[in-house]
Parts: structure tokens; sequence; C-alpha cells
């Protein structure tokens, strides 16, 4: 397993354009704390203060925050897929299975890769939710409660790699990988759209159906990953009454549950590819 | 290594057709047909890279695994390395592949003449280079089977030779080693045995000097190319004497040195002003083994 890693440090690491986008995207994290803690935009004359709404309350700031930085993912996801396509266009896979790495092996080191990024922006994140809440939380106490929302984050990390770890093995070549991405997440969005657009119908109305209610389309896979850490609730009347314009939510464990089916999917179909096709 | 009824199919085409061949150690081979005649195929399935339709082989008689992989040194038509690497990073990930220690890298980039070069980037050397490399790469773990697939494509003469003379130092340590070429000088300069494939199929297997029983012929002339043609006529050691542009082709039935022709016609008072013995050249030999097969 160790030796699986160090073959990909040395695929990665010197890599240079991965290696400066990787250190990017931790930056990136760190200064995305950053920006949220200390700018202050004034909007009309009102000075807006994300603090004083609530944004870094406990448990509150687990779901914030997450959410907000889980769009950093696709920094990583651009490292995998070039990382896996230029496998198949170095045709260095060839190369590695005829030195004598097997199949699984190679799949091994590609997940094993997946699960190391997956857990250093886990570790980052867990960091700068613990100092921005520690600092700003104007709820002192309940300091871990909602920190599933760290499990989730990792959960959804992992997910949506495996996705790209898939594509990259199905089409081989970066740009068809990343087009099959966006094909997949709009034809979830279609779907998604199709299935409220009947319901409201079935209702008679957009205003009679809960948008936060059960959708089968909410199972389809990027939606899953976007249903594991939600859009936070908003509290208009708490904000009102002076206190958070968040409203701490609970998670939705069959999303959960629905995210490793599609992991373990998702990596038996890529074992599959791999085995049967000719390189 | 031995294959036994190895086949492969692509949708309806076999490209390989139930070949079976075995090959002992020390031996240089030689898997020699045009292209497309199956080289590639084989030897990706044998490598673990194209799943066969049927048929099994074997490693160092036992049972193949990714892990005899590591014992076999092997270079599929263009050598495949991660250009953004260095030529010590790239032979880094082939070492902990195959279980090597990295104080071979050095050794074997020097039998390839590359040990300056170990910090340049894989993209910037020419393809000689590479292919020089890709040797380094394959002899990491000390192979006791290397195999080589075409591995002078689309070199420059230097480059070739510099390639051919790696081979044959290899050789000469006692590797056996397996060459995938449709050069067929490449295959006779270097190799003891040779397959010969077509359509997938073997046309012949066994040594190179036994292809076919011959014992080559003259080229000879003089001033008088008639009486000349007479007196071979008569010394019996020729199949066939036939005229050949300004000279006389004789095929010969036994064996007999250009020395002792030259001193037979001598005595008979015929003074050559050009006399070469050949051999057929494997090519000739291919061709006529393809005819006689079709």
């Amino acid at each position: 397993m160790l030796r699986l890693l160090k073959i990909e440090w040395n695929k990665i690491y010197y890599y240079k354009t991965a290696r400066i986008f990787t250190i990017i995207y931790f930056l990136m994290l760190i200064v995305a704390g950053l920006i949220l803690a200390f700018i202050k935009p004034t909007i009309g004359g009102m000075k807006l203060d994300i603090a004083k709404l609530g944004m870094f309350n406990f448990p509150e700031i687990w779901q914030n925050i997450t959410y907000l930085v889980a769009i950093g993912k696709i920094f990583i996801a651009v490292i995998i897929i070039t990382n896996i396509t230029n496998e198949y266009s170095n045709r260095t896979l060839k190369q590695n299975l005829i030195d004598g790495l097997s199949k699984k092996e190679f799949l091994t080191s590609k997940v094993l890769s997946n699960l190391v990024f997956a857990t250093l922006s886990t570790i980052f994140v867990l960091g700068i939710i613990l100092v921005l809440g520690t600092i700003f939380s104007q709820t002192k106490e309940m300091t871990f409660k909602g920190i599933e929302y760290i499990g989730t984050y990792f959960l959804k990390l992992n997910l949506f790699f495996s996705i790209c770890l898939f594509l990259s093995l199905l089409l081989r070549k970066s740009a068809f990988a990343f087009l099959g991405l966006i094909v997949l997440w709009m034809a979830e969005g279609a779907i998604s759209t199709a299935e409220v657009g009947l319901k409201a119908w079935q209702a008679g109305g957009f205003q009679n159906i809960d948008p936060y209610g059960f959708y089968v389309s909410n199972y389809l896979p990027l939606n899953v990953s976007s249903k594991l850490i939600d859009f936070p609730k908003i509290n208009i009347e708490g904000f009102v009454m002076g206190g958070s314009i968040f409203k701490y939510a609970t998670i939705d464990w069959t999303f959960v549950v629905a995210a490793l089916v599609y992991i373990a999917v998702f990596l038996f179909l890529s074992f599959r590819l791999l085995k049967k096709r000719d390189l | 290594m031995e294959i036994n009824h190895l086949t492969k199919r692509f949708g309806k085409m076999t490209a390989v057709n139930d070949l079976s061949f075995s090959v002992e150690k020390g031996n240089v081979y030689g898997l020699l047909g045009p292209n497309g005649s199956g080289k590639s195929t084989t030897l990706g399935m044998i490598l673990n890279v194209v799943n066969p339709s049927e048929g099994d082989w074997r490693w160092f008689g036992a049972e193949h695994s990714t892990d005899s992989l590591k014992k076999v040194g092997a270079i599929i038509e263009r050598p495949n390395f991660y250009p953004y690497l260095s030529a010590q990073k790239n032979l880094e990930i082939v070492a902990q592949i195959k279980g090597a220690n990295y104080a071979k890298i050095d050794e074997k980039l020097k039998i390839v003449g590359l040990l300056e070069r170990k910090k340049d980037k894989f993209s910037t050397f020419s393809l000689g280079m590479k292919q020089r490399l890709a040797i380094a790469g394959a002899l990491l773990n000390d192979p006791q089977v290397l195999i080589l697939d075409e591995p002078t494509n689309g070199l420059d003469p230097q480059g070739i030779i510099q390639i051919r003379e790696i081979i044959l130092q290899i050789a000469a340590q006692g590797t056996t080693i397996i060459l995938a070429s449709h050069l067929l000088d490449e295959v006779e300069k270097v190799c003891s045995h040779v397959v010969i494939l077509e359509k997938g199929k073997t046309l012949y297997s066994g040594r190179v000097d036994e292809m076919t029983a011959s014992f080559g012929y003259f080229e000879l002339s003089s001033s008088d190319n008639l009486k000349l043609n007479e007196v071979l006529d008569s010394m019996n050691y020729f199949e066939k004497i036939t005229p050949n542009g300004n000279h006389l082709k004789g095929i010969l039935k036994e064996d007999l040195s250009a020395e002792s022709l030259n001193k037979l016609l001598f005595e008979k008072g015929i003074v050559l002003n050009h006399l070469v013995k050949r051999r057929e050249s494997l090519e000739q030999q291919f061709l006529q083994i393809t005819q006689n097969k079709n």
C-alpha cells in the first residue's frame, strides 16, 4: 500500500502543473476562510457582517462552511481526471502493467490518492471551522454538535472523486471526461426539474410543494453529492428576532447510505472496465 | 516460457490463430512477420495487456501472474514514460513497480549511455534516447527474459546500431531475448532462433541457420564467361549455374570455400575478375517459406 502511494506521489507531485494547482487549492481553502471572516462589504450604506448574521455560529457553522468550500473540489477533480487520462495518452498504464503492476493495484493506487486528497481537504476544513467558530461564534456552547457534516464532507469528496475516476477510465480523454461530468450534471438537473414540475402540477402550484421534501431524483449520483450537505436553511423569523439567519438542519442519513452504495458501484464498474478492456 | 494454443479474435478478425511455441533459456528468439501478422498482439497477451480469447502460457515453468512479469523486461512498440518527469524519476516508478533497488538506476543508465542526462525531462529526449531509456527501464530488475517489440523502429542508422549493440551485449550475458520485428536482417543479425508468423499462424519455428539447408552460392565472372560456365559445369560442385548480369551465379550442392574454388579455376587456366561467396539472405529464405506455404 505504501508502495502504491509512493508510485502515485511520483506521478502527481513531480508533475509541476498538478503540484501548483494542488498548492493553490489548499491555499484557497485558507483564503476562503480569511475572506469570510474579515471582508465586510458595504451594500447600500449598510455594512454587511456575515459573522453578525450568524454564519459562524455553532452548530450551523459546520454546514455553512462545508457547503461553501465544497465547490473547491472541482480543482482536485481536474487533477484526478488529468492524472488518470494521462496514463492513457502517455500509454503509461500499458507500461505499468507490462512492468508488473496488476490492474487491481493500478486502481487501488488511484483510489488511494483520491482518499489522500479527500482526507487532507477534510483536515483543512476542520481546522478552518474550528478557528472561525472559536473566534466568531456568538454561541460558544455545543461546539461539536453538527460535526457529522465533516463526515459527510469527506464522503461527498470521495463520491465525487469516484465519479471522476470512473469517467476518466471510461472516456480516456480528459476533455471527454469533463464533458461526461457536465452531461451527467445537466441530465440530473433536467430530471430533477421534471420531477419537481410534475409534483407541482399534481399539487396545483409550486407554493403547495415542499422543496426539502422527498424526490426520487435526489438519489441520482451528483444530486446525492449535493444533498449530503444541503443548502443551509434560512430562518427569516429568527433573524428578525435578532438571532441567526441560519437554521440548524440534521443530515438525512439515506443520502449517506446512497453515497456509500454509489462509491462501491463506481469503483466496481471502474475495475470491470479496466479488467475487460484491451490496451 | 511456453505458449499453448494462444488465440485472439477482434470481432470477426482473428489476429492470432492457435499459436504455440516455447522459448528456452539463454537463446535469442526472433518473432518475424509482416505488419499485422499478430506479433504485437501475441506479446500483448503474454504481457497481460491484451486479454486472450483462448489458450494459455507459462512463465518460468509456472502459471503466469503479475509477479512473473517482474522478472521480465519489455518494450512495446514505442517508449512509454511520463513526459514531465526526469529519466531518474521515471525509472524510480519502474523500480517501485518491479520492486528493484534504486541503486540499479544509475547502473542501467550507464549501460545505455544516459547517465549524464538523468536529471533531464523525458520530453526533451530524442527518439533514440527515449528508446535507450526504455531499455534501461526493462533491464532495471535484471530480467531473465527481455522482450523487445520493434526496438529500432523509426530510429536513424546510428540509433539502430546503438540499440543493436546494447541487445547483443545483453544477450552475451545469457539473458533470454524475444525480439519481434518485420526487419529480416535485424532478426538475422541478432537471433539464434526464429518464429515466422503470417496472418496469426506459425509458418516456421526453429533455428535461424536451419531454415534452409543451402550451402550458399558464388557470384563470379572472368574475361570469358562462356568458358567459365563450361568449366564450372564440369566441376560437379554446383546445382545450377545461371547468368546474372555480367556475372555467373552458381548455386552450391556441397560446401566449397571461395579460396579452393579460386585455386581450382586458376589451375584450369581461368583468371577471375570477380568472386563473391554469399549465403541466401534471410529475406530470400523468408519469401521462400511464405511462398511454399501459400
